[in-house]
């Protein structure tokens, strides 16, 4: 019996500081988880006001105006559009065009910005 | 051997000498159990702490101090951002752990000069443990502040609103103020709306947001070409708006002068207020498209017969003429495109008092709007509706409605008959089919989309015909009322337009307030000429946004039948 109590003393000696390690190791990990949470909170603040300068900066006013002054581009007219329809129909009307003739030198000529 | 039991580890021990005993083996199960028990009880405990959702203890702490409220970031239709949180610093002191009083307000107002130096004194001697230096400070201002490394002063992270866009969408979104609380606009809404509805997709747009139907392109385009009218026309004021005609959505609402919700100062002024929702008025011959649709529906008139205008009519003291009169016999198109006050006054009669207020009232012209936009301004009707009153408002005079209300009912005039009521939220087509009601025949919608075109081409719209686009609309010059009276020189002109009119997708409605003649309008201020241009200026920069296809050199058949039966 006396055996029995040793090992069950033991066996408490050795559950408590496996405890103790457990709690301490858990203590640690919820710093981390902590630490990391805030980590995360300050990441997502950084990338709150990253894309809220990104949508700034891509405001249809400024696209608008670095698209006239560099590209030479303005709003498109309606005769610039033209539907899948209407080039079947032009190229029924004009088989030979320039660009598949010539060994495809007309694709070399400068393109033309179109203002 | 006493026969005391101890309850404990030893127990067992104790137990195992009374040996045979059957009354102690039962006690010694009854102790196990409890045993067992209470350990059940503790693993069941772990295992919900583990389960269950961890609190953030630091996302708490953040938000202790700041009385700043967070807001859903607020998308337009294609996920652009047009209002998001970011976090700022605000200054607070403890002024309990202040050492030098003299030194830090000195130091203080050298780098924030906004402060006033007998406000930050008085806050800084005082008995409490916390008071509010500076609210939402630039980083740069709190490097320079923390570098002080004065005693007593400390940063709290405060939610700041910002509007990436600026003006852009300024009356749609309204303004929060320094709690982040809403004052207008949708930020007022989504205070009072009890659960922000999710948006369902969530392809570009963040879980959460609140999806406006406006979309961002469309807005700048259409508040970029009003900015321009407004210089060009010289007017006090300018005010558009495009409405989806199938599903009621505000695609773009923009009314000039506004303000830059990113500025908190800027105070609304009584000049800024929102003309499309928050004014009521009396637009004018816009309102004979109402007249017509009713003389339509209620099988009055009909496309060949007319009234006679060569005179005009005397009803008691009032005179009803016409602006262009034509002294003769008019049919229904003429009255439209000739605008006739004679021909409407006298069609509306016909139609009868009671069911032309009716009608007017079933297109919802006669009832404060609902919308997102919580201060939407009541129609003002007439105290009595007699019948000088049907003639009047059966050519816009004497009724006053908000903007966005006529829009709303030219829509339910060409998109086939149905009301819909408008919305700032994205609103799919299958819940608007839900929503929406028949309130015009079909035919009659199918004639006013004829009528519509042929006064853009042939009567007073002709400005407005963006090439490509099929264009339809009605001009509508008002004379405002000055000291009681209406006045010549004071006008309020509008354009009401849907494009493209084969098959309508958007209502268009443009107003200015008090535009001046110009040389290329050959020194006249009407409707047509500035109005209507405007419009057609605008068309032709958001059509191709709003995927219309333009139509060129094949000649719609829609055109056609306008041309060959007139």
């Amino acid at each position: 019996m006396r055996i029995v109590s040793l090992l069950l003393m033991s066996c408490l000696v050795a559950l408590s500081f496996v405890m103790y390690e457990i709690k301490y190791d858990a203590a640690e990990m919820e710093n981390s988880v902590a630490a990391l949470r805030l980590k995360v909170l300050k990441e997502r603040d950084a990338i709150a006001i990253l894309r809220a300068e990104w949508s700034h900066l891509n405001r249809p006013e400024r696209i608008e105006r670095l698209a006239r002054k560099h590209l030479g581009l303005a709003p498109v007219q309606a005769r610039q559009m033209v539907t899948m329809d209407q080039l079947a129909a032009s190229r029924r009307k004009a088989p030979e065009s320039p660009l598949a003739s010539n060994d495809g030198r007309a694709l070399r000529h400068p393109v033309k910005a179109i203002h | 051997m006493p026969k005391t039991v101890h309850i404990g580890l030893t127990s067992p021990h104790i137990l195992a000498r009374t040996r045979g005993a059957h009354h102690d083996r039962s006690r010694y199960a009854l102790t196990m159990a409890m045993f067992a028990f209470a350990f059940a009880i503790l693993c069941a405990r772990l295992v919900f702490l583990g389960l269950g959702p961890q609190q953030s203890a630091d996302a708490e702490k953040r938000g202790q101090l700041s009385t700043a409220l967070s807001r859903p970031t607020i998308v337009d239709r294609a996920g652009n951002i047009l209002a998001t949180d970011i976090v700022t610093g605000s200054l607070y002191a403890n002024p309990q752990k202040i050492v030098h009083l003299d030194d830090t307000v000195e130091q203080l107002i050298a780098i924030l000069p906004f402060l006033d130096a007998g406000t930050l004194r008085r806050k800084l001697s005082s008995e409490a443990r916390f008071q509010w230096i500076a609210r939402k400070l630039t980083p740069r201002q709190q490097a320079v502040v923390h570098e002080l490394g004065l005693p007593g002063l400390q940063f709290a992270a405060e939610p700041h609103r910002v509007y990436p866009a600026g003006a852009e969408a300024a009356h749609i979104l309204g303004q929060v103020d320094v709690d982040n609380k809403g004052l207008a606009g949708i930020e007022a809404w989504v205070d009072r709306a009890p659960r922000i509805e999710r948006p369902e997709r969530k392809s570009s747009v963040e879980a959460g947001a609140v999806r406006l139907s406006m979309d961002l392109s469309v807005q700048h385009a259409v508040r970029e070409e009003l900015v321009a009218a407004l210089a060009r026309y010289r007017a006090k004021a300018a005010a558009g708006l495009v409405l989806d005609v199938h599903s009621g959505e505000v695609v773009a609402l923009a009314s000039l002068p506004d303000y830059d919700p990113n500025r908190r100062g800027q105070a609304l002024g009584k000049d800024q207020f929102n003309r499309l929702t928050s004014g009521v008025f009396e637009l004018g011959s816009v309102f004979k498209i109402f007249t017509v649709a009713s003389g339509l529906d209620h099988g009055v008139t009909s496309m060949e017969q007319g009234y006679d205008a060569r005179e005009p009519i005397r009803v008691g003291s009032h005179t009803i003429s016409d602006f262009h009169a034509k002294k003769r016999w008019l049919s229904t198109p003429e009255i439209f495109i000739y605008s006739s006050n004679i021909g409407s006054a006298k069609m509306a009669l016909d139609v009868g008092a009671k069911r032309h207020r009716e009608f007017l009232a079933r297109l919802g012209l006669l009832d404060r709007i609902g919308t997102e936009l919580g201060d939407t301004a009541a129609p003002i009707l007439p105290a009595s509706w007699k019948r000088i009153n049907t003639m009047t408002i059966a050519f816009g005079h004497g009724l006053s409605v908000t903007p966005l209300q006529a829009a709303a009912g030219a829509a339910a005039l060409v998109n086939g008959g149905y009301r819909i009521e408008p919305t700032f939220l994205f609103r799919s087509r299958e819940e608007a089919r839900v929503r929406r009601e028949r309130v015009v025949k079909a035919q009659t919608s199918e004639l006013m989309r004829y009528l519509f075109r042929l006064n853009v081409k042939r009567g007073s719209g002709k400005r407005a015909d963006a090439e490509g686009y099929r264009v339809g609309g009605k001009t509508g010059t008002a004379e405002k009322v000055v000291r009681g009276r209406y006045s010549r020189d004071a006008l309020l002109t509008s354009f009401i337009s849907a494009f493209p009119m084969d098959d309508p997708q958007y209502v268009l409605l443009v107003m200015l307030d008090e535009p001046k003649g110009t040389k290329e309008t050959g020194g006249r201020a009407t409707a047509g000429v500035n109005a209507a241009a405007a419009s057609g200026r605008i068309v032709e920069r958001i059509g191709p946004m709003l995927g219309i296809v333009p139509q060129l050199d094949t000649k719609p058949a829609f055109d056609e039948a306008v041309s060959a039966s007139y």
